[in-house]
């Protein structure tokens, strides 16, 4: 199964992803010259607050440890981040950032797991079955017809299909509600609020599931038409064997295998996707609470939405790389 | 010593040749090519056509439906959506071109040098390709733009350069491997040819077709990343971009409003330069792997 080396280089890569996103997210905010508190102050003057002067600039600057040397500041800020202490909103001070995060983070995880998940295997078992019928050359016509609307669907960009979804399904015919996860007064649990749940995420579930769809149906063709030809295909045709256990257990298996690599690597672009989806749909996930806090200058916020995002896709490459020898018993051994 | 050496690089010419053909044959390539030169082509004339200004506000009365003098409205603001979208198309082709070059520049030298010398420099170099591929970009491109505020368009560029090049350098790099191994990079080496004349004159002519394909990849990548950046509402915002008329599409509601000229002429543009570069792509990886031609 693993081999040592497999392992240790792939948490090397861990932490490492996670380590530059940490330093990237403490640096960049203190490249901009200045004190930041100066800066704030100057802001708050500007709108008719006076808070003080240098007195309050070193009051704070010692509460910030903004006085200390560089790595004193970065040990500070490690600590704080394993405490899961994300600093506090500036729009809804003083709530803490990680709160709100948690209250926006399940709407997305639900959202993107299911839709996710049916774009996968949807697009991997169609993608598959297509470029099956390429052997002997077999091509039909409903196969190239799906071919090229995989190829066009594939390069559409996520918001684009919500777009559309939003202005015919919500504004001209009117058939789902827009903006929201949930309607508003409905009881948690109850059999309203599931259907009201699942009436706010069809839409943007199936702009994402649309939009992948074509990407992992030509991924996974095109996997497909270079195991077909493989002489262990041959071969299991020369033993009798019936066509449909060759797809499954020969043609498959093999194209199974490396589509997790990609379902590793488009981790994050899936994240960014669902970012535009949920803008577009103002759907009351991540993407949304970000896109606000861009508007609202809320520096906690995008930062620790940032670091949320790169922490729970570098996780899920993770565990699929460390699940992925058991798929294919090769990998661990090179 | 000297006639070897005439022999492979002649070998190497009518390779070349023969590659050359295969790309003008290739119709994917040539439609992918018309579509997007075509389209910047237009672009370009028509922004110089265009009586409006793209920024000015109060040109004309505001929120009007597509007319004869506006083929597709104005905005809120009184700009004209036609001249916009012109301006805008050819700003966001130039950002994605000049980030995707720099991305696929990287991606190459790191690709060949890492395939070709193997060893310490190869393992440092897909450590860090991987950590660039796994880290999600968008994340990261945020933070440093909500931070930097409205930064300047090769600013822009190199940020979404430096986020760009992991994926393409990662495929470029096995092909190299695989190249090595190859007869005619032996006999080069055996003629004595330098490492670095093997990797000019061998390594990198044999790889053309996917290297194009990989430098359409990045464009189109980049193009994406910035319009989604835009989109947002981070980056420049100091010049009409395709993902900035976005932006304000959706900042004056038009979802609710139900209007459509001021979103779909865009996203249109968008999906029409992806296609193009996609098409290119694939017709190049055809050119490079003849098993994945479709009939």
């Amino acid at each position: 199964m693993y081999t040592v080396k497999y392992l240790v280089r792939r948490v090397l890569v861990y932490i490492l992803t996670l380590f530059m996103a940490i330093v990237i997210n403490f640096v960049v905010p203190r490249l901009i010259p200045g004190n930041p508190i100066e800066a704030k102050l100057i802001q708050l003057y500007r709108l008719g607050v006076n808070m003080g002067g240098a007195e309050f600039v070193m009051k704070y600057s010692k509460l910030f440890a903004l006085d200390q040397p560089m790595h004193v500041q970065f040990l500070i800020y490690l600590s704080n981040l394993v405490q899961g202490n994300l600093g506090f909103s500036i729009s809804y001070f003083p709530t803490p950032v990680w709160q709100i995060i948690m209250i926006a983070l399940p709407w997305t995880l639900g959202l993107l797991s299911v839709a996710v998940v049916i774009a996968f295997a949807g697009g991997l078992i169609l993608g598959a079955l297509m470029g099956w019928t390429k052997r002997e050359g077999k091509q039909s016509r409903i196969t190239s017809l799906v071919f090229s609307v995989f190829v066009v669907s594939s390069q559409i960009p996520y918001y684009m299909l919500g777009m559309i979804f939003v202005y015919l399904l919500t504004y001209v015919m009117a058939l789902f509600p827009y903006g929201g996860g949930v309607q508003i007064g409905l009881t948690w649990g109850t059999l309203d609020y599931i259907i009201s749940i699942i009436q706010h995420a069809t839409l943007p579930a199936l702009s994402i599931v649309l939009v992948q769809l074509g990407g992992w149906g030509l991924e996974a063709r095109s996997l497909m038409v270079n195991v077909l030809g493989e002489d262990y295909l041959f071969l299991a045709k020369a033993k009798g064997l019936r066509e449909r256990f060759i797809f499954r257990e020969y043609a498959m298996r093999n194209t199974v295998v490396p589509i997790v690599t990609d379902l590793v690597i488009s981790l994050g672009t899936i994240a960014s996707g669902s970012i535009m989806t949920e803008i577009i749909f103002s759907y009351p996930g991540v993407g949304s609470l970000l896109f606000n806090a861009v508007k609202q200058l809320d520096y906690p916020i995008i930062q620790g939405v940032s670091l949320i995002i790169i922490f729970a896709v570098t996780t899920a490459a993770l565990l699929i790389d460390l699940i992925y020898p058991l798929l294919d018993p090769r990998i661990g051994e090179k | 010593m000297k006639d070897k050496q005439t022999i492979w690089v002649r070998d190497l010419a009518r390779r070349r040749l023969r590659g050359l053909r295969v790309v003008v044959e290739n119709k994917k390539i040539l439609i992918g090519l018309c579509m997007t030169l075509g389209f910047y082509i237009v672009a370009q004339i028509g922004s110089r056509i265009s009586p409006y200004d793209p920024k000015r506000m109060g040109d004309a009365p505001l929120n009007l439906p597509p007319s004869q003098e506006h083929p597709l409205g104005t905005d809120p603001l009184g700009r004209d959506i036609l001249t916009q979208l012109l301006h805008g198309s050819i700003n966001s082709i130039h950002i994605g071109f000049m980030a995707g070059g720099v991305a696929f520049l990287v991606a190459m030298l790191l690709a060949v040098t890492a395939g070709y010398y193997g060893g310490i420099i190869d393992s440092v170099v897909s450590i860090i390709t991987e950590v660039f591929i796994t880290i999600p970009s968008l994340a990261i491109l945020i933070l440093i733009a909500a931070i930097f505020g409205r930064i300047s368009v090769p600013l822009m560029s190199l940020i979404l350069a430096t986020f760009g090049w992991a994926f393409p350098c990662k495929i470029l790099r096995a092909q190299t491997l695989s190249l090595k191994e190859r007869g005619f990079v032996r006999l080069a080496k055996l003629s004595g040819a330098s490492g670095i004349e093997i990797v000019v004159k061998a390594i990198i002519p044999n790889m053309l077709p996917f290297l194009g394909a990989w430098f359409a990849f990045a464009t189109s990548g980049a193009m994406m990343a910035e319009a989604g950046l835009e989109l947002i509402g981070l980056g420049p915002q100091t010049i009409v971009s395709l993902g900035l008329m976005l932006n304000w599409a959706i900042n004056y509601t038009a979802f609710t409003r139900g209007i459509v000229n001021w979103w779909l002429p865009p996203c249109v543009v968008l999906v029409w330069m992806f296609l193009g570069l996609f098409v290119v792509s694939i017709g190049l990886d055809e050119v490079g792997n003849p098993r994945l031609k479709v009939k």
